[in-house]
């Protein structure tokens, strides 16, 4: 709590809003993270319900600078509801979301800034540029000499023979590169990618994968949803599993091994984790320590 | 607001005229064109039409409009579906839910959409309506305001209804929708009972009170289309401008909480446009019952298709029914328009059933290539001959035609007195007639695939495209009906004989019907799912 904590204080003593300011570095991230101990994202009992019906109950875990975060669960988990509430899409029912100390209900327009979500088959503006795209982005986020990154973006995700394209005559993938150019484009602290690499080519798999790693190293808190846990599993440091809105587990892989398969087993896949979990139907239901999601 | 929700519009608007006139193949280019010069002539056509005619006066504007007004601000709400809220596309919530904007600064983005279509519908609306107004700009104008204020005013509705229990809006609509009703019927009831002109008659019951009191707010816009100085209009104006800022100041006080409900109509809306766009209608997006069709076997391996649409057809039936109940309402309207003359029962019988069969029904009945536009990949890879798919594909359409046109003639027969004779051959020309309008209406969609429904895109080249269709439709009816008529004369002229003569026109539709069969075949045959896919 130290991080949130030191901010509050600071609001109140200096009338410091920007928290980030004080961050040695621009874009509010805190780059060469990872220690572990700046939290920018905390899920406080956070509760989502549609109608009486319980999409994601009690989740309580936080999000480090650095940290690469696999949110894993089977359909209808309570994944994507997640998400949108983090971004500020759909409010909690219940609890509390903090985005780089900036809580989403209070001060959404603080804490959208240094987020990015790209939902799973993004919808792009269909008669807008890929061009366009990242320009609307930039105006957005107020980035300025944003040229120069999205040249680099475009050409990472090679995007840069199809920038004068509208979105319409995009393939998935294009969207789904387009999307994640936009989402780079003003370095957000927390960037939330919802089944980033389904319908993507080897070559853009890879890409996304080492843009992710590259992202958790400059500082960045990421979060993916994915059900190819394969191909997310050497990227991840951390681990949520969902399972009926509840959290069956949320900490690192070794300790998720060793919860669900034992210490026999140290090198069991993400998969086999994820099935043992998932299977367990009396922990899912009954189990104190996994419901509740405290982490 | 925020400046990058402003160049968002502009952006969009950019765009859209780029996709008017760039990009795609030479054909739709062509096609672009010529849609904009026919929907370019048909308005200049109709703002002379209307131009040529004497402007209606202040009064007579008065003792109308305010009704118009007050209906068409209604409708939407009391009959306008459930997703009327700030509806935004998915790619706005894609980008803006999650974005650094403010809760109002998207309300008022969307607002600004909202002014900025009703500006652009006005300058329609007013294309054909400046006779009754006190001129152009006055008609733009009074348009434009109205239809500002009538949308606001349906957000403010949308808004309150997301605050209340659902259960509590619905029946407040039910019973709103049945006051609207009756007091339609009683007024219809008062000018019948009166001997006086309707105008007359429409000004009186404006001048009584309760209905003054209803029709206040309309009032005040009326006064804009019928201003006769310009200090008078600009006045209007104002006021108009001051009841449309309450609505929005409206709009932004209960805006709190509309997200989630937005994104969830955004989610329906969304999936009711794919389902238009592929050419499915709206019927289908509620859960739906598992279906038994027995007897389909005897079609051997065509039956999977026919079983497919046939399911659809009557999944959504209660949409392409309503449009068979409007269409024989329409036909009966006519037919008793026409039956006043004495001379002409049977013409006035046949001739809107002959335009309902021909013209209106083979558009509502979709269930054919049309509805199977992002299926074609599929069914080229089906084993199956060119000529068992066309067939296949246009058998439920034609069988329901078949049948509506049977329908339509047994009630035409039984309101105007048809003679067995003349039913007899109107019942056999059914069939023939309905494979000749279905497989038109197939033939020319293969060979200029075109969506069912425009979604942003394009919709002033779609509109345009529609009539150039509609036209093409026409010349091909003419050429196919030409060897018809000209069997059925030779064949009079020859023997003078009426069933000799039917019986020649019959045989000739008949292979008119299978040459059209045979030509959608070759038009499904040739189309290239890698090239002719329309976006």
């Amino acid at each position: 709590m130290r991080a949130p904590l030191c901010r509050d204080f600071l609001v109140i003593l200096m009338g410091i809003r920007e928290w980030d300011m004080l961050l040695p570095s621009r874009g509010g991230r805190r780059r060469g993270g990872g220690s572990g101990v700046f939290r920018l994202l905390i899920l406080e009992d956070f509760t989502k319900s549609y109608k009486g019906t319980v999409a994601v109950q009690s989740l309580s875990c936080s999000v480090n600078a650095g940290d690469v975060l696999a949110l894993v669960g089977p359909n209808g988990a309570g994944k994507t509801t997640t998400m949108r509430c983090i971004a500020g899409i759909i409010p909690p029912t219940a609890g509390r979301i903090t985005v780089a100390g900036f809580d989403v209900q209070r001060q959404p327009v603080e804490a959208k800034s240094r987020l990015a979500y790209v939902p799973d088959d993004p919808k792009l503006f269909d008669a807008l540029t890929v061009d366009e795209h990242l320009e609307f982005a930039a105006s957005a986020y107020r980035v300025k000499d944003w040229r120069p990154k999205a040249e680099s973006l475009l050409a990472r995700f090679e995007l840069a023979e199809h920038r004068r394209k509208p979105a319409i005559e995009l393939s998935r993938g294009m969207r789904q590169k387009a999307a994640i150019c936009c989402a780079y484009l003003h370095e957000p602290s927390l960037v939330m990618l919802d089944e980033p690499l389904t319908g993507l080519d080897p070559r853009g798999i890879r890409t996304i994968k080492d843009t992710i790693a590259e992202q958790a190293r400059a500082g960045a808190a990421v979060i993916i949803s994915s059900h190819l846990l394969q191909l997310v599993e050497d990227l991840c440091t951390r681990l949520l599993i969902l399972h009926r809105g509840r959290c069956l587990f949320f900490g690192d892989l070794a300790e998720a091994r060793q919860q669900f398969v034992g210490g026999a087993a140290s090198d069991a896949s993400l998969e086999e984790v994820f099935f043992r979990a998932t299977e367990s139907e009396a922990v899912a239901q009954d189990g104190p320590g996994a419901g509740g999601g405290t982490a | 607001m925020h400046p990058a929700l402003l160049k968002l519009i502009r952006l969009q608007l950019k765009g859209w005229l780029r996709r008017q006139f760039t990009g795609g193949s030479v054909r739709r280019i062509i096609f672009s064109v010529l849609s904009i010069v026919l929907l370019a002539a048909w308005l200049a056509g109709t703002l002379i039409g209307a131009s040529a005619r004497p402007p209606r006066g202040a009064d007579a504007i008065m003792a109308t409009l305010p009704f118009y007004l007050t209906l068409l601000g209604l409708l939407p709400i009391l009959l306008g579906n459930d997703d009327r809220a700030i509806a935004f596309s998915p790619a706005e919530i894609g980008f803006l839910f999650p974005g650094p904007f403010g809760r109002r600064e998207l309300v008022l983005f969307k607002m600004l959409k909202m002014a900025a279509g009703s500006l652009a519908g006005a300058v329609f609306f007013s294309i054909m309506l400046h006779r009754y107004a006190g001129g152009f700009a006055y008609c733009v104008a009074g348009s434009a305001l109205a239809l500002i204020f009538i949308n606001f005013s349906t957000t403010v509705v949308a808004l309150i209804r997301d605050m209340i229990e659902e259960r509590a809006y619905a029946l407040a609509r039910k019973l709103g929708t049945l006051l609207l009703v009756v007091a339609v019927v009683a007024v219809v009831w008062l000018v019948r009972q009166s001997d006086k002109p309707t105008t007359q008659q429409m000004r009186d019951l404006a001048d009584s009170t309760p209905v003054r009191i209803a029709l206040a707010p309309a009032r005040v816009f009326a006064h804009v289309f019928a201003a006769g100085t310009p200090g008078e209009f600009a006045g209007w104006v104002a006021a108009c401008l001051a009841m449309i800022a309450g609505a929005l100041l409206l709009v932004l006080t209960l805006d709190k909480g509309y997200m989630e409900a937005a994104l969830a109509a955004s989610q329906r809306r969304q999936t009711r446009i794919t389902r238009m766009v592929r050419g499915v209608g709206t019927a289908a997006d509620k859960p739906v019952r598992s279906m038994q069709l027995r007897g389909l076997g005897v079609l051997g391996p065509a039956q999977a298709i026919v079983r497919r649409h046939l399911i659809t057809a009557l999944r959504g039936s209660r949409a392409w029914m309503l449009a068979v109940v409007f269409a024989l309402g329409y036909g009966y309207l006519i037919s008793r328009i026409m039956g006043d003359k004495p001379d002409s029962p049977v013409l006035a019988g046949m001739m809107p059933a002959l335009v309902i069969l021909l013209m209106m029904l083979p558009q509502t009945l979709r269930f054919d290539f049309r509805n199977d536009l992002d299926h074609l990949e599929y069914l080229k890879a089906l084993p199956l001959r060119a000529r068992t798919v066309a067939l296949a594909e246009i058998a439920v359409p034609t069988v329901i035609l078949s049948l509506l046109g049977w329908a339509i003639a047994g009630g035409v027969a039984a309101f105007v007195g048809l003679p067995p004779s003349i039913l007899l051959m109107v019942a056999m020309a059914v069939p023939p007639l309905a494979v000749w309008m279905i497989g038109l209406e197939n033939f020319v969609f293969l060979m200029v695939p075109t969506r069912q429904f425009a979604h942003g895109q394009a919709g002033m080249v779609f509109g345009g495209r529609r009539m150039l269709l509609m036209l093409a439709r026409l010349g091909l009816i003419v050429v196919g009906g030409g060897p018809v008529g000209a069997v059925s004369l030779g064949v009079w002229s020859a023997t003078h004989s009426m069933p000799a003569t039917y019986l020649a026109g019959w045989a000739a539709l008949s292979l008119i019907a299978a040459a059209i069969v045979l030509a959608v075949a070759w038009a499904y045959a040739r189309f290239d799912v890698s090239t002719d896919m329309p976006v």
